[in-house]
């Protein structure tokens, strides 16, 4: 379990935030190019809000 | 694309953290002995070369195949939005700058309580395979781009191990003036912008103006960190 939580902190660097909107951001994308910027652009700002 | 452009990022992601790396080496050198020091180096440097030759010429044959970047790209966005937040966080005052010369003391008060000779060796092979650990991954991911991709990004990353380290054996002590936190943030707009790119081309979205939208998403990315910058410390200091 520590291994596997390793992991995901080295890909992702402990966020959760970051993920769940690449996923919903990968979804999206299908709708046009400026989805997947600007959903990436909100993601980037909402994990600025997770605990440093 | 610019084969340049992932050399840029390449070298500048491995020589934030080589610099890093350099700070821990130097610490066992001063504590214990040059031969610990530069042996766990050299151990750390084989092993994370070996990994790249290994994953990355794997990826570097799967390039062609469509549908790679779909794999690539995601790891680039998470590893980019990772190291751009922190640089945000940073120059938003939120999280303490990166001082290498604390850590340089805190590093040789530790190794100074250690008796165990070969300490020395596993904290410089530690040090350096784990601080160049992200950095090997992310040659391995530009090895998608296409064959050349990985040789470039290898060569950038190289470069930096070269520079760091032939500074670190003239200086013999921390760097504590190198801008890292300008060079964390570079790094990750560089990361998430080709992510993003990537990530389109993976999904055949058509670009608004084919290869130079990589620079204006760069852009995009580059206004927005200075514009969270600008409201978190405003926020800060209310």
């Amino acid at each position: 379990m520590n291994a596997l939580r390793a992991v995901y902190d080295f890909v992702t660097g402990g966020s959760i935030v970051a993920p769940a909107g690449l996923a919903l951001a990968l979804l999206c994308a299908r709708f046009g190019a400026i989805w997947l910027v600007a959903i990436l652009s909100l993601t980037l700002i909402a994990s600025t809000f997770e605990r440093p | 694309m610019s084969l340049a452009l992932l050399a840029l990022t390449t070298f500048l992601a491995s020589a934030v953290e080589m610099v890093e790396a350099a700070t821990i080496v130097l610490a066992v050198g001063h504590t214990q002995g040059w031969r610990a020091a530069l042996g766990g180096t050299l151990a750390a440097s084989l092993a994370l070369v070996a990994l790249i030759v290994l994953f990355g010429g794997w990826l570097a044959n799967a390039a062609a195949l469509r549908g790679v970047e779909l794999v690539a790209g995601p790891f680039l966005v998470l590893f980019g939005m990772a190291w751009l937040r922190k640089a945000i966080w940073r120059y938003a005052g939120l999280k303490a700058m990166h001082d290498e010369a604390a850590i340089y003391e805190r590093e040789v008060a530790m190794l100074e309580s250690e008796s165990e000779r070969r300490a020395g060796f596993a904290v410089a092979f530690q040090g350096v395979f784990v601080e160049g650990l992200e950095v090997a991954v992310i040659v391995v991911t530009f090895a998608a781009s296409r064959a050349e991709g990985l040789l470039w990004a290898a060569a950038g990353a190289a470069a930096a191990f070269v520079v760091v380290a032939a500074l670190a054996v003239v200086l013999r002590k921390p760097f504590a003036r190198v801008p890292e936190n300008a060079m964390k943030g570079m790094v990750g707009v560089m990361l998430l912008s080709l992510g993003t790119f990537w990530i389109g081309e993976g999904l055949g979205l058509t670009w608004w103006a084919g290869d130079v939208t990589l620079f204006l998403i760069a852009g995009i990315y580059l206004a927005l960190s200075a514009g969270i910058v600008a409201v978190r410390r405003v926020k800060a200091a209310a």
